[in-house]
Formats: C-alpha cells, structure tokens, sequence
C-alpha cells in the first residue's frame, strides 16, 4: 500500500506540474519572446500556483516533499539563477528577460522561504534538508 | 545536420514526456504482485485517478482533432456533435455505478466477464473482445496514422510519417508492457490533464489568430451571408431521403443526434467497463460523469473545440488543429511542440488501456476459460503482454501499410461498441431482456452497423453483392441503425423468450441491487420529471429540435446584428443545450443518485465469473470448433467472392 500512496500521489504531483508547469513556461516563454511582462508575470504566477497545488496535493496525502523533489526543486532554481546571472553578465538581455528573470527568481525564493517559515518555524526550516526519506517523510 | 527550433523542442517535450511515462510505469511495475496483476487492476485504482482517465478515454484525439475538423468542413452543425458529451456522461451515470456494483460483488474484471455472468452467455465474452480488439488495432491506427502524419508536418519533414508513426507506437508500447492496466490507468490522469491543456492552449492560439473572438464571428457572419453557406450555419432538416449521407451537404439532426450515439459509444466499450473495475470505490463515478466530463471536457468541446473548428470553416482548413499549429510553428514552436505532446497524450489515455484491455479479454476472457481453463498465472501475464504486444505491431502495421482500411475498420469500432449499450442496459436495468433477446439483439445491431457503413459495403461488393444504398443512408449514422436494429430485435425475441429469463441472474441482481440501493422515496418521485427531461433534452439539443437553433438565437443567414448572442444562432443553441445538459446529468448523477457512492459495504461473493472452471490441459475440441468455424467463414467468402465477384 506505501508504494501505491507513491503512484497516487506522484500521478496528483505530475498533473499539477502538468498543468501550472505547461502554463508557465508557456507564458515565460512568449513574454519573452513577444517582450511583454504582463505575459511573463502570468506564467510566474502559474509557478506560484503550481507550488501551492504541490502543497495541497502534500496535505491531502499527507505527507512532506521528498528528499528527490527539494533536491529537484532546488537545483532548478540553482541552475536557472546560474544561467540568468551569466546570461545577464556575459550577454545583453533584453529589458523584459532581466524582469523576468528576477521576478521568477524572487518570487520562487519568496514562496519557498514563507513555506519553510510557516511550516516549520524560522529555526527549524533548515533542518528539513536532511534526514527525511527518498518517498518524502510523513508530516 | 542542423535542428530546426521545433524540432529541437518536439525532442525535448518528447523526451520528458517519455521519462515520465517510463517512471510512473516502473513505479507501477513495483507494486506487490503487480505481475500477477498486469492484465488487470481490480480494485485498484483511486476514484479521482479513474474520473480523469475515463474522461480521457472518451475523448482521445478522435474528439479531440475529430471535432474542430468536422465544423470546418461542414460548418456549425458539426458543433452539435460536442453534445455527445453530454450523451456520454447520460450513459455513465445510467451505467457506471451498477456495472462497478455487479463487479464488485461478483469479482467480475472486465465486460466479458460481467455481461457472460450475467447472461450465463459465452456469446458476451467473444463479442466483447472482439470489439476491444478493434479498438485496439483499428481505431487506434487511425489516430496513430493521423498523429504520425502531424508530427511529419510539424517537424517540417525532419521526421518522415512513417517512422513519427513507429515512434509514437514505442512510446506508448515502452510504457504499456511495463505497467499494464495500473499504469495505463494511472497515466491516463496525468494525460486527462495534458489533454485538457492542450485544447485550452489551441483555443487560445485559434482566438489570437482570429484577430479576437468577436472578429472571428464577425468573419463567419461574412460567410453566412453568401446563399450558398446557408448550410454551414443551419441544420438541414430532421432527415433526408437519400441513399448516403455523403450525396447531400449539410448535415440533419438524425445525422447529429446518431453520430452522438456513436461518440457515446466509448462509455459502453470494455475499456470504460476496464477501467470502472479497476476502481477502488464508487465515489468518483457522479462526479466524474457531471463536472469532469459532462462539465468541463462538455464545456470544452461545445465552446473550445468548437473555436477552433469556427477558425478553420473561415480559415478553409481541411486540418483545423494541423493547420493552426503550423501557423504558429515559426514563432512559437516551444508551443507547437507542448500541444503536440498533449495530442499524442490523448491518444495514449485510449491506446493504453485499448491494448491491455484487448490483451486480457483475448487471455483471460477467451483463452483461459475456453481452451485452457488450468493455465497458471505467470504464463497468464506473459501471454497478456505478448498480446499488449501483437496487438501494437497489428495497430501500427495498420496505420503504415493500409491506412485506407485502418480508416474502413476504425469507423466500425465506436458504433459497434454502442451495440453493447442495450445488454449492459438489460444488467443495471431492463430485467426482462433476455438473454438470447440481447445477444442477438447486440449481433443484429453490429450486422446492421457494418452493412451501413463503408467496410460493410464495399465488403458486400467484394462478394458481389451491390448494396442499394451508401454509407449511412437516410442520413443516420451506423451506430443509428445499428441501435435501431438491435432494440428491435432485443424487444422481438424478449417477448417470445420469456421463459429463457431463468437463464439470467435477474433474481440475483435484483436482490442484490435492492440491498445496496438508497433510493428514498423522494427520489423516486422525480423519476418521471427526470426521464421526461432527459427526452426533452434530448429532442432538442441532439434530436430534430435542433432546428429551433437555426432561429431562436436570430436569423442564421442574416447581418450581424441579427445574431441575438453575437455568435451564429446554432452555436448559441448548442452552448444552451450544454449548459442544459450538464444540469441533467447533475440531475440524475446526484438528486436521483443513480452515480452517487452506496452507503452499504458490498462483500464480494465467493463464487463469481473470474471463478475457474476444473478441466486440465488444452481444450482440443474448442481449439478444432474455431479452426473449423474460421475456415468455413473464410471458404464462404471465398467462395461467394469467385463466383459473383469481380
């Protein structure tokens, strides 16, 4: 049953993503492209929501992310404020790219860090880093 | 060699889409004694996950590319057809609670075995897989063929069709073999979702490129105000006279109200019944029925797909959903590519579960029980994913080396599974349909499908027999004539074989649905409001009443201002009829809770159809009355065809 509860909530977790995750690059990527913030602002937002979905989905099955998502989570953001910092550096971006890019970065530091705060109170939220297992702990 | 962008972004969705699929299938393949129930997942599968695959399921890329393609190429009327929907979630809620019911207690894991339960009827059994296996090879090398086509264009010719054809096959095959109905029916969520994305997406891209939604109906009032449109934007009357539905223009409301019979058709097929038995509990079935599909994926069709449809009847697009991509494959291709994942999603939800649904009524409904009743469990699922196997090779041959027949044999599949409609019907409901009335009644019904639509016809002419009429004469769709034949038949032979009912475990059902029915008397007195609604709903959004929406809504060939809604009147007529019908599907599925969860704990009965028959080793007789049985059938049309053939 443990392994079931996975599929289940892993399927709930990919359709989020498939959702929110598929609006937002989606408008990312044209508002880039078509250099309208507005467009890019909508795709951020997708984000945001997306990862409140990801919580409700956490809730429901009552369990925490796992050690795989936060990793996953947190090297995209990595590896993306990389990217945008040696894209911005080496590169001359666009006005809206930049915005855009710095939206997106802030927004999802910002949700993370109120997350982490809320869930776990400030002392405790770096604890969550380690310790927990690969199929995400219970809450 | 040099990628174009869309190629590169096809590879990458393709390639993430791949890694999911391949994940989640592995991580079903993990489960305890998942092995041993590969070729079914009885019981398994939560409510929520099986709403959504079963909306997937129902509308696939035959609706989905289907639809759009229809209205533009014979105008507003096609739109009426995103009423099936509705007609759709009317036999879910009819069917679905009673068939999860039965399977439940009775153990049952697929139509077979629940209709040849039932019936006491091996008949059921073979009829039933023979229309899962022609879903399986026919009706998803259609959409194979058409996907494979697609992504041809779209890579602009990086990736010829055939080997796209093969590629889209893998992937679904890569997935199939691994994680067998738990995974097809798990995945079939996520891909209810990308579907869902996917038709927003083109809805948004067809209203972009329309110039605005109000632009868009301002050009289809241009065309409405040439004569000779007048067909485009009016139901042609209630029926035409003619020898085929294809020697007149426009289409009658018989066309519309029984090729939505035959979209409805899905909801009656095994892989509906397939998955409805692999759920956990009933709780998912009325809300599934009413918002999901009825709601939203209705909502969708009647209103997005139809969209996109408006864009190419203004656009003259032969391909609506092909040629909208295109346009958007220079500047966009990131979205090209996310559309074209969602498309080849919908048409993994019915391929998926097609296959493994086609594996087991081949093994465990046919094989097992009629020639090999002691065969052990292992070799039970290496056979079903042998099967899931042949059955993908025979689909995507299909769709590669004889896709004129692909299109022949894929017609037949939705009408002839709404053939299945009437026994399932006599199950949950109709006690005094006999078994031989439903049988035969069913057998009737695919004769006459096959016989009013091309395969059947142009079958006849091989042997020599010039049939005097078309493809679906009268303007009335197969399935139409196929429905008519079969009630006529079930009502005939019911009368006279009464005394055959104590052959049906009428008795056993009826005491058991007494036990686990909640119906308070309240709801018993809506029965009488509910049905004369579903009638009247039934007359106008689908049948001859769709003529009130040439002009209820304005004069359909006049100025702009003259469309009350600002939209063409059937259109307007059409979203009104939804919204109609969403509240009676809420109706029945809820306030006459005919979907909605038993309070009562069902126990399954120790003896039901899954029980296994004491004979050993291979059943030598069965094997020689089918050789026997296929070779006649063979010399017969072998025959005929010399002698009156040419």
């Amino acid at each position: 049953m443990e392994t079931d509860q996975f599929v289940e909530r892993g399927i709930a977790v990919f359709s989020n993503w498939g959702m929110f995750g598929s609006v937002a690059v989606g408008f990312v990527m044209e508002g880039i492209q078509r250099e309208v913030y507005e467009l890019s602002l909508i795709g951020v937002a997708a984000i945001v929501i997306g990862f409140l979905g990801h919580l409700v989905i956490n809730a429901y099955f009552g369990r925490s992310f796992s050690r795989g998502e936060a990793g996953l989570g947190l090297a995209t953001l990595g590896s993306m404020t990389l990217l945008f910092t040696v894209a911005w550096l080496t590169s001359g971006l666009t006005k809206t790219s930049v915005w855009t890019g710095l939206t997106l970065i802030a927004a999802l530091i910002v949700t993370g860090a109120i997350f982490l705060a809320t869930r776990f109170g400030l002392k405790g939220a770096f604890s969550q880093f380690h310790g927990r297992g690969a199929r995400g702990g219970p809450r | 060699m040099n990628l174009t962008a869309s190629q590169i972004w096809l590879i990458a969705f393709g390639a993430v889409y791949v890694a999911t699929t391949s994940f989640w299938a592995r991580q079903c393949a993990l489960r305890e004694g998942a092995a041993r129930r590969y070729l079914s997942a009885t019981g398994e599968l939560p409510a929520w996950i099986v709403a959504l695959a079963l909306a997937a399921l129902s509308l696939s890329t035959w609706v989905t590319l289907g639809l759009p393609d229809e209205i533009a190429r014979v105008g507003l009327p096609g739109a009426a057809l995103a009423l099936s929907t509705i007609v759709m979630a009317l036999v879910g809620v009819l069917t679905f609670k009673r068939q999860w019911q039965v399977g439940r207690r009775f153990g049952a894991r697929s139509q077979a075995q629940l209709l040849a339960f039932y019936y006491r009827s091996r008949g059921f059994a073979w009829l039933s897989t023979g229309v899962g296996v022609l879903f399986a090879v026919a009706f998803t090398a259609v959409q194979l063929g058409v996907l494979g086509r697609l992504m041809a264009e779209l890579s602009g010719g990086g990736i010829a069709a055939e080997p796209a054809t093969w590629l889209i096959a893998l992937m679904t095959f890569s997935y199939v073999i691994v994680g067998g109905l738990y995974a097809a029916g798990a995945l079939g969520a996520l891909q209810c979702v990308l579907l869902a994305v996917g038709v927003v997406g083109l809805t948004l891209a067809a209203t972009y490129l329309s110039g605005g939604f109000a632009t868009l109906n301002v050009a289809m009032n241009k065309l409405a105000l040439v004569p000779a449109n007048a067909h485009l934007f009016r139901i042609s009357g209630v029926v035409r006279f003619v020898s085929g539905a294809d020697d007149v223009t426009g289409w009658t409301s018989a066309l519309v109200l029984s090729t939505g019979f035959a979209l409805a058709g899905i909801q009656a097929s095994p892989m509906a019944t397939q998955l409805l038995l692999a759920a956990r509990d009933d709780r998912g079935i009325a809300a599934g029925q009413t918002w999901v599909l009825a709601g939203f994926f209705g909502g969708l069709c009647a209103f997005g797909l139809a969209l996109i449809g408006a864009w190419g009847l203004v656009a003259t697009s032969n391909f609506a959903v092909g040629d909208l991509l295109l346009k958007f494959g220079g500047s966009s291709p990131w979205f090209v590519a996310a559309i074209y994942i969602g498309l080849v999603a919908a048409f993994q939800a019915l391929a998926a579960t097609s296959a493994v649904t086609a594996a087991h009524a081949l093994v465990r409904d046919i094989f097992v029980p009629d020639f090999m009743p002691d065969l052990d469990p292992p070799t039970v699922t290496l056979l079903g994913r042998v099967c899931v196997g042949v059955l993908t090779l025979a689909s995507v041959l299909l769709a590669t080396r004889a896709p004129a027949a692909a299109v022949s044999l894929g017609a037949l599949a939705l009408p002839f599974a709404a053939q299945l409609f009437p026994p399932l019907l006599g199950l949950c409901w109709l006690r005094w349909i006999s078994p031989p009335a439903a049988l035969v009644g069913a057998i009737t019904g695919v004769a006459t499908v096959a016989l009013t639509d091309n395969f059947g016809i142009a079958l006849m002419n091989f042997v020599g027999l010039h049939l005097p009429w078309g493809r679906w004469p009268w303007t009335i769709h197969s399935a139409g004539w196929g429905l008519a034949a079969n009630a006529a038949a079930a009502l005939v032979i019911a009368a006279i074989t009464q005394s055959r009912r104590a052959n049906q475990r009428s008795d056993v059902l009826r005491s058991f649905f007494a036990n686990v029915a909640s119906t308070r008397a309240v709801q018993r007195g809506l029965k009488s409001t509910a049905w004369a609604a579903t009638l009247a709903w039934l007359f106008l959004g689908t049948g001859p009443g769709l003529l009130f929406g040439n002009f209820a809504f304005g004069d359909s060939g006049g100025a702009f201002s003259a469309w009350l809604l600002g939209v063409p009147p059937l259109w307007g007529w059409c979203l009104l009829a939804w919204g109609l019908g969403v509240i009676l599907v809420w109706f029945i599925a809820y306030k006459l809770e005919l979907a909605t969860p038993s309070s009562v704990e069902i126990d399954p009965a120790e003896k039901g159809p899954a029980a296994r028959l004491k004979t050993v080793g291979l059943r030598i007789d069965h094997v020689q009355a089918l050789l026997w049985a296929l070779s006649g059938a063979g010399a017969l049309i072998t025959g005929l065809a010399w002698i009156f053939g040419h």
